[in-house]
Parts: C-alpha cells; sequence; structure tokens
C-alpha cells in the first residue's frame, strides 16, 4: 500500500488513476496550486478549489482510490496583490471542507516580501483550522529559502512536527531533519531528485519523518513516482519496514492530525460504495469500486 | 427573514440532534449567530457541522409524514444539522441574504454539500429559488449528486419546466439510475421525452450497449401511434426478459384499447401482480 501526499491529479488522465491503483497507491493528497499560467480572477480560483474537494475527489473514488487535498493561496499567486487579498477572503470557505488535509501548498517561490506576507497570514489560518501545514520549498536559492521558511512557522508559533516541508534535496534535508520538521522529497524523473538519488539518502538518513511524493502535475512527471521508487528500495536491500514508513506511514502520519484522513477509509471496502450509493434505495448499473485488496 | 415555516421538521431535527456528541456545540454555535448573524459564521456552522457529529453511526429517524419521499432516510445527525442551520438562517436575515448565502454554499460545495443542499431544497423555505441550482445537480456526472436531486423528492416534479424534467430523465437512464422510481415520471411523462428515449435507446443497441430496462415505462404509458407501438413490438422482440416484462407491464398500464390489446397479445406473460418494484429486483 502507497500514499502519494503531493499529486496534482487535476492535471492527469484516468490512465494515471489506473495505474496508479493497480500499483497499488491507496490514497493521493493534492495540494492546491497554479495552473502554469496566472488565474486571472477570484472566480477562477474558487472554482479550482472546488473542483479539488468535489469532482476530483469523485473521480479518484471511480478508480478505488482515495482522495484528499489541502487548500491554500500558492507562492507565485501571492505576488499579485488585489488577486491575493480576494483568494484569502475565500480560503476559510474550503478549509474547513471534508478531506481538507492541510494549508497548502505555501511558501516561497522568488522570496519577495507578497510572498512571505501571505505566507505569514496562512499560518495564521492553519492555526485557526487547527490543520497542519504544507510547505513548497523555493526552487532557486533553496537552503535559504528553507531555513528562512522553519524561522517564520517558529515565529507563528507552530510546532516542527505540525509542518511538512516539501521538495527537499541532499542540501537540505539535514537542516529540515534536524529541526524536527516533516521532511518530503518529491521524485521528478529528468531533474532535481531522482529515485537512485533518494534510494541514497534513505540509506543515510533512515526512515523517520521521511516521506515521498511525485508531485505529478501538468509538466513532465510521473504518477507513478512512489510505487517505482517504493520498487527500487526494496531492490537495493532497504527494509520493508522503512520502506513502508517512507512510501505510507509517515505521510499518513504527518496529515492525520487534520483528522481528515485515516486508515480505515480505505481498509474498509465498502466505504466508498456508501458514499456512491447513498440516497439511492434502488441500485443498478453501479460500476464496481475496487478496494484496495481487490 | 421568515417564521420556520417546517416547525414540526425542524422541531423534529432538534430533538434528534439533541441526542448527539455535537449538540453543545451546534447550539452554542447558532446562539452565536442569532446574536449576530454574519454570512463567514453561517458558512463556518455549515462546514462544521459533521465534525461536530463526529460518529458516523448516528442516524436520523423521522415521521414518514415529515418526510415524504424518504430523503433524509440514513441521513447522519451531522446531515441533519446542516439542514438545520439551513432552517436557522432563513428565520434570521432577509429574503436576498438568504438566498445569496445559499448560493454561495451551493457554488463552493464539495459533493456531500451538494447532496444536503440539494436534498434540503425540498424542505427550506423559497426552495423553488434554487431550481437552477437544482437543474445543475441534475447534469452532475457525480451519481450520488444526481440521485439526490432525482429521487426521493417531488422537487423536480413541482419546479422543473418540460425541457428540464426530459432532460432530469433521460440522464437517468444515461447513469443507468433508476427511472421508474423518479416521483411524477407518470404524470409528468410526455411525447417529447418518449421521442428522446426512443432515439436512446436505439442509440445504446446500435452501440451494442445495454439499455436500461425502466427507460420502457415512458415509451410504454405513452403509446398512442402506429410508429410508437411498432417501436415496442420490436423492442419486446430484441430485448431481455426484463426489459419484455417492462414493456408489457407499460402497456398494460397504458388505458388505450390499442394498448390493451397489443399488452394481451405479447406471449410470456409477467405476472398479474407484478409491480415495478418487484421488476426492479430482477436480474437484468
Ligand atoms: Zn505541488
Amino acid at each position: 500500500m502507497y500514499i502519494d501526499p503531493h499529486v496534482h491529479m487535476s492535471a492527469r488522465t484516468t490512465d494515471d488513476y489506473q495505474a496508479m491503483a493497480e500499483a497499488g497507491v491507496v490514497a493521493v493528497i493534492e495540494p492546491a496550486f497554479w495552473l502554469g499560467q496566472p488565474r486571472t480572477s477570484v472566480d477562477t480560483y474558487k472554482d479550482y478549489l472546488a473542483s479539488l474537494v468535489g469532482w476530483e475527489r469523485f473521480r479518484a473514488s471511480q478508480f478505488g482510490i482515495k482522495h484528499y487535498c489541502t487548500i491554500g493561496l500558492n507562492s507565485k499567486e501571492a505576488n499579485n496583490e488585489p488577486l491575493a487579498e480576494a483568494v484569502m477572503e475565500i480560503l476559510p470557505l474550503f478549509l474547513a471542507k471534508e478531506g481538507v488535509v492541510a494549508v497548502g501548498e505555501i511558501g516561497f517561490d522568488e522570496q519577495t516580501a507578497l510572498e512571505e506576507k501571505y505566507f505569514r497570514a496562512q499560518l495564521e489560518l492553519a492555526k485557526q483550522f487547527d490543520l497542519p501545514v504544507m510547505v513548497h520549498t523555493p526552487h532557486r536559492d533553496k537552503l535559504k529559502g528553507t531555513i528562512l521558511t522553519m524561522d517564520i512557522c517558529e515565529e507563528h508559533g507552530l510546532l516542527p512536527s505540525q509542518v511538512v516541508i516539501d521538495h527537499n534535496n541532499e542540501n537540505t534535508v539535514k537542516a529540515v531533519l534536524d529541526r524536527g520538521y516533516w521532511t518530503a522529497f518529491t521524485l521528478y524523473p529528468q531533474t532535481k531528485m531522482g529515485s537512485e538519488r533518494m534510494v541514497n539518502i534513505a540509506r543515510q538518513y533512515g526512515s523517520e519523518r521521511i516521506f515521498i511524493d511525485s508531485s505529478a502535475d501538468w509538466g513532465v512527471s510521473d504518477p507513478m513516482a512512489v510505487p517505482k521508487t517504493a520498487s527500487l528500495m526494496l531492490q537495493s536491500g532497504i527494509p520493508q519496514a522503512e520502506v513502508h514508513q517512507i512510501c505510507y506511514a509517515n505521510a499518513l502520519a504527518a496529515y492525520q492530525q487534520s483528522g481528515q484522513i485515516a486508515a480505515e477509509d480505505w481498509q474498509t471496502a465498502d466505504f466508498d460504495q456508501a458514499e456512491l450509493f447513498e440516497g439511492n434505495s434502488v441500485l443498478r448499473g453501479q460500476k464496481p469500486i475496487k478496494s484496495s485488496e481487490a | 427573514m421568515k417564521n420556520i415555516q417546517n416547525q414540526p421538521l425542524y422541531d423534529s431535527l432538534r430533538a434528534a440532534l439533541s441526542t448527539g456528541p455535537g449538540w453543545q456545540n451546534l447550539t452554542a454555535n447558532i446562539d452565536v449567530s442569532r446574536d449576530k448573524c454574519t454570512r463567514a459564521g453561517f458558512f463556518l456552522n455549515f462546514a462544521m457541522a459533521p465534525r461536530w457529529f463526529k460518529s458516523a453511526t448516528t442516524r436520523l429517524e423521522l415521521d414518514a409524514n415529515l418526510d415524504p419521499f424518504g430523503a433524509l432516510q440514513n441521513w447522519s445527525l451531522g446531515q441533519a444539522a446542516r439542514l438545520l442551520i439551513l432552517l436557522e438562517l432563513a428565520a434570521l436575515v432577509d429574503t436576498d441574504e438568504y438566498t445569496a448565502a445559499i448560493s454561495e454554499l451551493f457554488k463552493t460545495a464539495d459533493v456531500n454539500e451538494l447532496i444536503v443542499l440539494v436534498k434540503s431544497l425540498q424542505f427550506i423555505p423559497d426552495g423553488e429559488t434554487f431550481v437552477e441550482r437544482a437543474r445543475e445537480a441534475a447534469r452532475s456526472n457525480i451519481e450520488s449528486v444526481f440521485c439526490a436531486v432525482a429521487h426521493h423528492t417531488d422537487y423536480p416534479q413541482r419546479y422543473f419546466d418540460t425541457a428540464g424534467w426530459n432532460q432530469l430523465v433521460l440522464k437517468a437512464a444515461f447513469l443507468a439510475v433508476p427511472i421508474w422510481s423518479i416521483v411524477g415520471v407518470r404524470e409528468r411523462n410526455n411525447s417529447a421525452l418518449v421521442a428522446m428515449l426512443q432515439d436512446y435507446a436505439r442509440e445504446r443497441q446500435a452501440a451494442s450497449r445495454p439499455v436500461p430496462w425502466d427507460l420502457y415505462c415512458c415509451p410504454a404509458w405513452n403509446a398512442s401511434t402506429d410508429v410508437d407501438f411498432q417501436f415496442l413490438e420490436h423492442q419486446w422482440v430484441i430485448s431481455s426478459p426484463k426489459i419484455r416484462a417492462a414493456i408489457a407491464l407499460g402497456l398494460r398500464e397504458n388505458k388505450l384499447p390499442k394498448a390493451q390489446t397489443l399488452a394481451a397479445q405479447l406471449p410470456d406473460q409477467p405476472s398479474n401482480t407484478l409491480r415495478w418494484e418487484d421488476l426492479a429486483a430482477w436480474d437484468n
């Protein structure tokens, strides 16, 4: 059983869902993200967030995968102040929805003053809604941005155990682990972290508070990265129990703090069907839902 | 501002909810709203209600006269709390704010919220104001959302125009959810709908895909022309025993002598006591 705790399924096809389910992915977490091009109004943002808690959650269920999401204003769009203000106003509408497991992905891109302003504001929202935080660390000037991110989280009184720092690499892993944060790695097929590098990190740092994700989106990326890397780890002699921690249990433990995700969600085989069949006393013609055990 | 128009339902909801784990949270937050009703406070209450009533097994039990079509059967207390919050809102704010706030909820709803909102339309004041929202639910590809508006409610029968009604029935066929149990399916049956269903059946057959058996109730009840009867006879020949029984049953319920005659002529007659709900339980 695997969890992909950071994957932008809205940008993926049903083939991906099918392949992931077959490979043993039981749950995905989809962080609110940008579109590749900037959104021009709060209304399109609203539709996007509504689709994360609505249609996408349903679509995943059709393939036997439980879908969760994180809600937030991403750092790139924090730089458009009027848009950011309007989005901040609607975030509370979404943060209490079922299956919302964190505020995220938030943090720094260019490390501008506006990015910092809305990052701080969203940390306050996380406290208000009692949700963990999923942090996107910057692709450029990464170590500095990562340390600044952790400093700010602590300034706002969040515990390291309530914050997931994502997109780590060899340069940031020690700083993040040492300060007690959940330390996530995104596996990219060509750049950044590859599966082989991840195996080495797991060898060196073990499995405590470390987990991996595919961050697959509309770009070159691989939604199968978690199961593939798990196989590679097993082949490389990393013990099964550690692979289980890195590819399933740690992400679950981190986001379980939201009260919105639990192993029971996919361990009860009829859970999906109960939801799908609700209010429908005479059933006929429904597509069978594959339970994780099937 | 309105009085709670459905006072017995309101009282029953409160009585049921008062036994639940979230009652204190719910009443405390409703009190805050009564003191000072803000849209943000209303949104928060609506969003949080199921979390206050954590246990998924607490079910709502209501008299049949409060819920004539059984829409609230097997509702969790969290869902019931959401309906109560909608009823409370109606009593606290003016019509414009009431409509605007509920519309906003529809726009940002997750699937479970959408189901509650749609099922609540038959119980809340001015439910007909939200007919376009109900039409959107009837366009949904999410089966549970579609069924929330299609089944256990007379809302579409009362408020959908003919085009909306016909699309609802056609979409039920498309999603392969029950047609025969849609409230008003006999009363609002019409030739335009029958023509669409006939086309749909032929299209499915051309693609070698199964046709929902209960789609045939509408053409059989409505059959009056030679073309109608020829369609049914042909379908009777090429279809499964369940569809044959549906055609025979529908024709028997058609008042025209010609329909009665055809019904009597069909071989392999289903029993005289067969009802649609019995037929629904047959294997396809
Ligand atoms: Zn991402």
